[in-house]
């Protein structure tokens, strides 16, 4: 049986982590989940209308890349790649379960989630596989979201042009 | 002894050689083109109200964009919101593209799709078409009229004195017509949306293009081709590219184009002379009566051989010359014709004896052609004329008959 790492270290940490979230760090997003049973896909994987579910106000670490702008036939595009980290604690409280194809919203700016990695275990452990273990030892503290910034007019969220 | 000092030959211009190589179309006057090295040619156009036709590529590039722009009018569906898809002229300056034309942007300058991107990707000259032969100095340009020239200002005095008015006209080069190509792409965000675009561009291919109080041109777009773009890190894109061949022409405004063309020149002004009457028929026949007409010996009588010398006809001469009687046949065969009494007429020296090319034989007042003349000789008093009877009438065994007549016309008496 592990001596460290239990439930109620985790605790400690968790608590501190969040407190320095919302009390010091102080950045937010919304977060935008599009609503399945009420956006319908066509033959070709698309939908000219989607319908998202009410955003979710998180408080996440943002890690925000340099503006790229690259040029084409088309004129000066922006692209920006961003990082949300969240507390995992945070999304299973707002029971939101990130996904690539989520949009978050950061000063206005939509972002697309291209990937969704959950690689930070307290001590190295998920009490979610313990394989037999106590469950009580270990846990996942953060979620990390990289999108990129996307086209807001067809997310229809609000005009943009 | 030596000869005094010469002017060397002035080499023809290649204008001056073209010019010689021209044939008026229909044998008479001058050449049609003008020289415009001609002092009166060289008119000014300052002060001149009228525009002459120029057309170029902007002009081209405009009729893509009227006609995207007013008839086409590409739009599509997203959010349940109809939205008009910009088109662009591809690869703007980039204050032009992200500050004047920010409106398919947001605030942060990322581009909003639907778009429709043309440029140009090819000019290619057509020479199928016409051709104003050479820019040095052009031969073929069209003209036209101004239908009103302070030259004319209107009195009825012109009427009097029976005086057209000289004409002001316009000179316009051939244009240059040329084939553009133009590479296009639409952007959307989705492909039912593309699908939408393709189908309105491919109702107007094979259209005249362009703003009917302008100018149109023809432009056919020949193959679309769709692909979706998802890009690791970017969003996903689909962009149909196509190219639009355009069937244009070009009226330049260049230095060289107004050096070489005609573009103002004036009608010669004409005064009718109608028809006037002289007078009696005596007054008239007495003005005919010319020294010339009335001289013994006429111009020919009097020609002068090359070489010096005067060569003269005799009396003998004129008569042979001037003899020409017609006889009918008295008798007639099968194949041959008899003139009684008559005489094949005596070549005076030096002129060949009359053969058959000397006479006319007609049947039944259809010429016998030469060919189908056998013979004229002449038999004791009188004339017999053979003639190929069968091949005349184009039947074999032919001959002539009693009521067929037989009229001789040439040198005998």
């Amino acid at each position: 049986m592990s001596i460290f790492g239990s439930q109620r270290d985790f605790g400690l940490i968790k608590k501190m982590n969040r407190a320095l979230l919302r009390d010091i760090i102080e950045q937010e997003a919304a977060y935008y989940k599009i609503s399945l049973e009420a956006t319908e896909a066509n033959i070709y994987g698309e939908a000219l209308t989607k319908t998202f579910l009410p955003p979710v106000l998180l408080n996440c670490l943002i890690t925000k890349n340099d503006q790229v702008i690259s040029v084409d036939d088309f004129g000066p595009d922006l692209g920006r790649a961003v990082s949300f980290a969240f507390l995992r604690d945070d999304l299973v409280d707002a029971n939101v379960v990130p996904e690539v194809g989520d949009i978050i919203m950061l000063y206005e700016q939509y972002y697309e989630v291209d990937t969704v990695r959950e690689n930070q275990y307290f001590f190295g452990k998920d009490n979610n596989y313990n394989f037999g273990r106590s469950d009580k030892f270990g846990a996942s503290i953060s979620i990390v979201c990289d999108g990129h910034l996307t086209r807001a007019d067809k997310l229809g969220i609000r005009p943009v042009r | 002894m030596a000869e005094g000092k010469r002017n060397k030959p002035t080499p023809k211009t290649q204008s001056e050689l073209t010019r010689e190589q021209i044939t008026p179309y229909d044998g008479r006057g001058a050449a049609p083109a003008s020289s415009k090295a001609k002092r009166e040619n060289q008119i000014s156009l300052k002060d001149d109200t009228v525009k002459l036709p120029l057309v170029g590529f902007k002009d081209i590039d405009g009729a893509i964009i009227h006609y995207f722009n007013n008839v086409i009018k590409p739009s599509v569906i997203q959010n349940s919101i109809k939205i008009d898809v910009p088109v662009l002229y591809g690869s703007p300056e980039r204050w032009a593209a992200v500050q004047k034309d920010g409106f398919y942007r947001d605030k942060d300058g990322k581009i909003q799709v639907p778009l429709i991107m043309f440029k140009k990707s090819n000019i290619e000259k057509n020479r199928a078409l016409g051709n104003k032969l050479d820019g040095n100095e052009v031969n073929n340009f069209i003209i036209y009229e101004k239908k009103y020239s302070k030259r004319n200002i209107y009195d009825r005095f012109s009427i009097l004195t029976n005086r057209n008015p000289s004409k002001e006209l316009y000179g316009v080069v051939v244009p240059d017509y040329v084939t553009v190509t133009y590479q296009c792409v639409i952007f959307t965000d989705y492909v039912e949306q593309c699908d939408k675009l393709i189908e309105a561009l491919n109702f107007a291919s094979d259209s005249y293009w362009g703003d009917p109080e302008r100018y149109r041109f023809r432009a056919m777009i020949d193959s679309y081709t769709p692909t979706i773009e998802v890009v690791q890190g970017q969003d996903r894109g689909v962009k149909a590219t196509f190219s639009i061949r355009l069937h244009g022409y070009i009226i330049t405004d260049t230095y060289n184009r107004d050096k070489a063309n005609l573009k103002k020149f004036y009608s010669k002004a004409q005064v009718n002379f109608k028809m006037e009457t002289a007078g009696s028929i005596e007054e008239l026949t007495t003005r005919a009566a010319t020294p010339e007409s009335t001289a013994p010996i006429r111009f020919y009588d009097t020609a002068t051989v090359t070489g010096g010398g005067t060569y003269a006809l005799s009396t003998e001469d004129i008569t042979y010359l001037t003899l020409k009687n017609a006889a009918i046949a008295n008798s007639k065969s099968s194949s041959s014709a008899t003139f009684s009494n008559r005489t094949i007429a005596t070549a005076p020296a030096g002129y060949p004896t009359p053969g058959i090319q000397d006479f006319e034989v007609y049947i039944n007042g259809r010429r016998v052609p030469a060919s189908q003349v056998t013979s004229v000789s002449q038999v004791g008093a009188d004339i017999i004329v053979v003639l190929d009877v069968a091949g005349f009438f184009e039947e074999p065994g032919a001959v002539l008959v009693g009521t067929d007549e037989i009229l001789l016309i040439g040198k005998f008496s």
